[in-house]
């Protein structure tokens, strides 16, 4: 096995609230290679966006890591001091939020806030008193803007984010966070406000830098078909926890937990002869009143006596494919070792 | 059947002489007449002044004739900005056209709302909508004899919006907001109107205890579910359901996709359903209309526009569509460019810029509305001489 670029072990995210504690990522462990593509799916408040936050340690307060660690090429993000930490946002990680129109600054030109990240990590230093038109900050943004299929780039970088198209806002979003050229890039429903024509578009640009440039990517969407297409490995997520975790192939196309095989139910298909979906009962949980034993108890079709009490684990079902459920609890299955760990 | 070429062997014309395509029995429920809805976009006075600017208009719907039958649930496809909420909201009249007009049951929908109905069709309708609760074995409450009007279109008609968050009023318990479409009814007695809100209630999956609740107190699955009952507290026949489950997670999004067609079952509704998911309508349709800047650009029964379309645009987006089906091996089709700003769209076929089949007819003419078998109908200069790839 590679030498992991990024393992979550144990992460443990929580927010107090009027109402209780809020454990919004709950021990998750994970772990992506160079060059792989991640996508974390799950439906609202599954805390799949708080894992990207975690990460970068851009947690809001009062919200804090509670227990586990981010290990970045093999070093701890944890206890970073912020001026280190800084020194890594955007640079070695990089970050695309969902709503570009709140991400970008409104009284900026959109090329100043891409030649912002390079500035900041001072990566191409001009000589003092040159010509601006030539300087090499300025040369690197219109060639990320050109990357990023933002046409006419010369023209396009004094103009303000109100004068870009979402889907244009979202490139110049995905610009900002390529500049650097970091080893990860963190996507938060990068194409959940735009259009499906545009998706295609954006999630083309996406493919294309994990191509050219080996970048890895962790993609969290609420779309399984999205990350199917797009990722090589998936990982489900319900009430902060990982439920299934495995390539592709395995959670898409042959899914063991059930409410991954719920989520494949319910979502009508485009392709071969519309048959009945099938909902999930019930609603998403409350994370504040979570119970104890297994959190998709309420709504799962196979629901046993001893899932109501059963702290499970992310268990093995096939090598390299792991599933929380009471179904593979028990039986020849090994664990995933940094869970028994 | 507007076209006559005897010489073509492209299966997708109508051959002459041979079995008329199958036409749907009953006149349809609403039909839209060349609808035309414009806004006004007036420049600044600065920008009048310094720049010589002109006011401009935004065609947001731009001559759309839409025939919807009853029973069946017509979907609306389309990307933001195309004027598929502008024809929503002009459908049920919560805009003026700017021209054209609408149809009720083949009644002329005037300027005010209402429907010319003769006493006999109301007296009909009037029937029809007493038999809505029966099986509970109540009897609902009628109006009085002396209240009877002249039946207007939004006793008839109804909208579901799509943001269950801005469409409730946050000060109104969900007695009231069922209470004042019961009102519109005639149900005016307080228990009568309990009565019915609560059975409301219970039909679209809400507990009783919910009536005194406020809309803050619901999940968004939960609101929409309030919305839909507030549409169905007046009786509708015909109801616009503008994405009403776009912004539900999916696992509640397909939960309240099958309340809809229950509830089309049980009360014989129709349904303009308007989304940008291609699969919801794909599922929940039996014709869909695609539209593209403020003009339908091609209308089919769901299978035949979805396996074979015969629009370009309609090619690029089922294309665009992310699948979770592995068999599938396809060659993605990315437009280039974004949708047009409608304030001042592209010259001839609004779609030629991003078309990859434009040829320079495209650029100068606007094509058509032409219809093929099956009232697969199209517009699009080369409609019979593409041969477009749709979803298996």
């Amino acid at each position: 096995m590679p030498e992991p670029l990024l393992e979550l072990r144990k992460l443990t995210t929580i927010f107090p609230t009027r109402r209780g504690v809020v454990t919004a990522v709950n021990a998750v462990n994970l772990r992506v290679d160079p060059g792989e593509i991640l996508g974390i799916v799950g439906e609202s408040g599954c805390g799949k966006s708080t894992i990207l936050l975690s990460i970068l340690d851009l947690i809001a307060r009062p919200g804090r890591i509670t227990q586990g660690e981010v290990r970045y090429k093999g070093r701890r993000l944890n206890d970073l001091p912020a001026r280190e930490m800084r020194a890594l946002r955007g640079r070695e990680i990089s970050m695309i939020f969902q709503d570009p129109q709140s991400t970008l600054n409104p009284v900026f030109p959109v090329g100043e806030q891409i030649r912002e990240s390079l500035r900041l990590h001072g990566l191409l230093p001009g000589r003092r008193g040159v010509d601006r038109r030539t300087d090499r900050e300025k040369e690197r943004v219109l060639e990320v803007m050109r990357e990023v299929g933002i046409p006419a780039p010369e023209a396009r970088y004094r103009n303000y984010p109100h004068q870009f198209s979402g889907g244009m806002q979202q490139r110049a979003l995905i610009a900002i966070g390529l500049v650097c050229e970091p080893s990860l890039i963190l996507a938060d429903e990068p194409t959940t406000a735009l259009d499906v024509t545009i998706q295609a578009q954006i999630m083309d640009v996406m493919r294309r830098i994990n191509r050219d440039h080996g970048t890895s990517i962790i993609l969290v969407t609420h779309n399984l078909a999205l990350a199917a297409e797009f990722c090589h490995s998936i990982a489900v997520m319900y009430a902060g926890r990982i439920v299934e975790r495995g390539s592709v192939d395995q959670v898409v196309y042959d899914p063991q937990h059930p409410y991954t095989q719920g989520l494949l139910r319910c979502i009508p298909r485009i392709r071969r002869e519309p048959q009945r979906i099938d909902p999930i009962p019930g609603e998403v949980p409350d994370l504040a009143t979570l119970p104890a034993g297994c959190a998709f108890a309420p709504r799962c079709p196979q629901v046993q006596e001893a899932c109501w009490e059963a702290d499970l684990r992310l268990r093995a079902v096939t090598p390299g494919h792991y599933a929380r459920c009471i179904a593979f609890e028990h039986g020849e299955r090994y664990t995933v070792e940094e869970e028994t760990a | 059947m507007n076209l006559q070429e005897q010489d073509t062997v492209s299966p997708v014309y109508a051959v002459p002489g041979a079995e008329p395509a199958p036409q749907p029995p009953a006149p349809p429920l609403v039909e839209a007449r060349n609808i035309t809805k414009y806004f006004p976009v007036p420049a600044s006075l600065l920008g009048k002044m310094l720049a010589r600017q002109k006011d401009q208009v935004v065609k947001a719907v731009d001559g759309v004739n839409l025939k919807i039958y009853p029973r069946e649930t017509v979907g609306l496809v389309g990307e933001s900005g195309c004027g598929k909420t502008t024809l929503g909201r002009v459908l049920t009249r919560l805009y003026t056209p700017t021209s054209g007009q609408i149809y009720f049951r083949n009644r002329l929908v005037a300027g005010n709302g209402m429907l010319e109905a003769t006493a006999a069709e109301e007296e009909e309708s009037r029937r029809a909508a007493q038999l809505l609760f029966d099986e509970s074995g109540e009897v609902a409450p009628q109006p009085e004899d002396g209240e009877r009007q002249p039946l207007s279109f939004f006793r008839v008609t109804q909208i579901i919006f799509q943001n269950p968050y801005s469409s409730l009023n946050p000060r109104k318990t969900v007695r009231d907001i069922i209470g004042v479409a019961l009102h519109q009814r005639g149900v005016t007695g307080d228990r009568e109107k309990e009565a019915e809100t609560l059975r409301l209630l219970k039909r679209v999956g809400l507990s009783e205890r919910h009536i005194d609740s406020y809309p803050h107190q619901f999940s968004g699955g939960q609101r929409q579910r309030i919305g839909i009952a507030r549409a169905l507290a007046v009786r509708p026949e015909f109801i616009v359901a503008d994405e009403p489950v776009s912004a539900l997670d999916v696992s509640i999004q397909s939960q309240v996709i099958n309340l809809f067609e229950e509830l089309q079952e049980e009360y014989q509704l129709t349904y303009l359903f308007i989304a940008h998911d291609l699969s919801v309508i794909n599922y929940l349709s039996d014709r869909v209309a695609v539209m593209y800047l403020g003009r339908v650009v091609e209308l089919a029964p769901s299978k035949a526009l979805y396996r074979s379309p015969l629009h370009p645009y309609t090619e690029a987006l089922l294309s665009a569509v992310p699948s979770t089906n592995p068999d599938i091996s396809r060659e993605r089709i990315i437009l280039s460019g974004d949708v047009p700003n409608p304030a001042n769209p592209p010259p001839g076929c609004h779609f030629h810029p991003r078309c990859r089949y434009a040829q320079d007819i495209c650029k100068q003419q606007v094509p058509p509305w032409r219809e093929f078998e099956n009232g697969h109908g199209v517009a699009c200069h080369f409609a019979d001489q593409l041969s477009l790839t749709g979803v298996s």
